[in-house]
C-alpha cells in the first residue's frame, strides 16, 4: 500500500517537476512534494540534478552580464526628449510665423507706396519704405534661422 | 505600480516620462538577454536602442492586447535574427566581435563556458532555458514568444536541462532507466 503512494507520488512529481522547478507551486503542494523528496531517494537525485544544472547556468549567465554603456543610455534618454520632436515642430512654426508676418509688412509697405505713389492715400512714403524693409529683413533672418537649424539637426 | 502595459499607454498618449520608467525596468534583461546571443555588446547595445526606437514610433498604435515584455523581446529578437542574416552566421559573428572586444579576460571565459555548455543546444532550446530560468516568464509568455504551444516549450525546456546534464556529467538514474529501456525496445523490435 506503501509503495503503491510513494509510485503515486513518484508521478505527482513528474506532473508538477516544471512548477517545482520554477518555483511556482503553492506552498501545500511544494510540502507535499517536499515530503516525498524525504522518501524517495531517486527523485531526489534527480530533483537534485536538475537544480544544479539550473543553478550553474544562472550563475555563469549573472556572470556574464553587462551593464548599460552611458553612452546607451543617453541615447534611451534622447529618444523622447522634447528637444527631438516637440521643440522642433514648435521652432518649425514659430519660423513659419517669422516668415508669414515679414511678408505682410513687406506686401503693407508695397501696397502704401503704389497707392501714395498714385496719390489715392495721402501716407509718408517714409512709413511704408520702413514698412517693407522692416518686413524685408524678418523674412531674411526668418530663413537664415531655419537654415541653420536644418544643419544642426542633419 | 503601474504595469508595463499601463505605462506604454500612457506613453502613447504622450506621457513621455512613462517611457521612462520602461526603459528603467527593461533596458538591461533585454541587454543582457541579447548580449548572450551575440557576445558582443556594441551589437547588443545597437539592438537594444533600435528596439526601444521601433516602440517609440509605434507608440500611438500600440495596443496592449500580449504582454509588453513580450512584445518588446519580439522585436529585439527579430532585429537580431536580422543581424545574424547580414552576417551570414552567428558564430562569425561571434567570433569577430569576441576577438574586437576582450574588455575582461575573466567575463570571456565565462562567456566561453556558457556557450560550450550550451553548444549541443539549438537557439529555440537556448531561449527557453534563458527565459525560463533567468528572466522568469511563464510557459504561456514563452509559447507567446516563440509562436509555439505550452507543452512545446515544456519539452523543449525538459529536453535542453537533460542536454545540460549529460554535458556537466551528472549521472542520473531515471535518465538511465529510460535509456535502458529505449535500448531494450529497439533489440526487441
Amino acid at each position: 500500500m506503501n509503495e503503491m503512494n510513494e509510485m503515486n507520488e513518484c508521478q505527482n512529481l513528474q506532473q508538477q517537476l516544471d512548477d517545482y522547478l520554477c518555483e511556482r507551486l503553492s506552498d501545500f503542494a511544494k510540502r507535499r512534494i517536499d515530503n516525498h523528496l524525504r522518501q524517495c531517494p531517486i527523485c531526489a537525485k534527480e530533483i537534485n540534478s536538475y537544480q544544479i544544472v539550473i543553478s550553474e547556468f544562472r550563475s555563469l549567465s549573472q556572470k556574464n552580464s553587462i551593464e548599460p554603456s552611458l553612452a546607451l543610455q543617453y541615447s534611451l534618454k534622447r529618444l523622447v526628449e522634447p528637444s527631438s520632436s516637440s521643440t522642433e515642430i514648435l521652432s518649425r512654426n514659430n519660423y513659419v510665423i517669422l516668415i508669414f508676418t515679414g511678408v505682410i509688412m513687406l506686401g503693407l509697405g508695397t501696397v502704401l507706396s503704389i497707392l501714395n505713389y498714385y496719390g489715392a492715400i495721402a501716407t509718408s512714403l517714409i512709413i511704408s519704405s520702413i514698412s517693407a524693409l522692416i518686413g524685408t529683413g524678418i523674412i531674411l533672418t526668418g530663413l537664415a534661422q531655419m537654415k541653420r537649424k536644418t544643419k544642426t539637426t542633419k | 505600480m503601474f504595469s508595463d502595459e499601463n505605462l506604454m499607454t500612457r506613453f502613447g498618449r504622450g506621457d513621455n516620462s512613462a517611457f521612462s520608467e520602461l526603459v528603467d525596468r527593461h533596458q538591461q534583461r533585454l541587454l543582457n538577454f541579447i548580449y548572450r546571443r551575440t557576445g558582443s555588446r556594441e551589437s547588443a547595445e545597437d539592438i537594444v536602442q533600435e528596439t526601444f526606437l521601433r516602440v517609440v514610433n509605434a507608440a500611438s498604435r500600440y495596443q496592449a492586447t500580449a504582454k509588453f515584455s513580450t512584445w518588446l523581446y519580439t522585436i529585439a529578437l527579430n532585429l537580431w535574427r536580422n543581424e545574424i542574416a547580414r552576417h551570414r552566421t552567428a558564430v562569425e559573428l561571434n567570433e569577430r566581435d569576441r576577438v574586437q572586444e576582450s574588455s575582461s579576460m575573466d567575463q570571456h571565459v565565462d562567456f566561453q563556458k556558457l556557450q560550450s555548455l550550451m553548444q549541443d543546444l539549438t537557439d529555440e532550446h537556448r531561449l527557453v532555458l534563458e527565459l525560463s530560468f533567468i528572466e522568469g516568464w511563464t510557459n504561456q509568455q514563452i509559447a507567446d514568444l516563440l509562436n509555439c504551444s505550452v507543452g512545446t516549450v515544456k519539452s523543449r525546456k525538459f529536453y535542453a536541462l537533460k542536454a545540460l546534464r549529460k554535458r556537466m556529467g551528472i549521472d542520473n538514474e531515471r535518465d538511465e532507466r529510460d535509456e535502458r529501456m529505449s535500448e531494450s525496445t529497439t533489440a526487441i523490435r
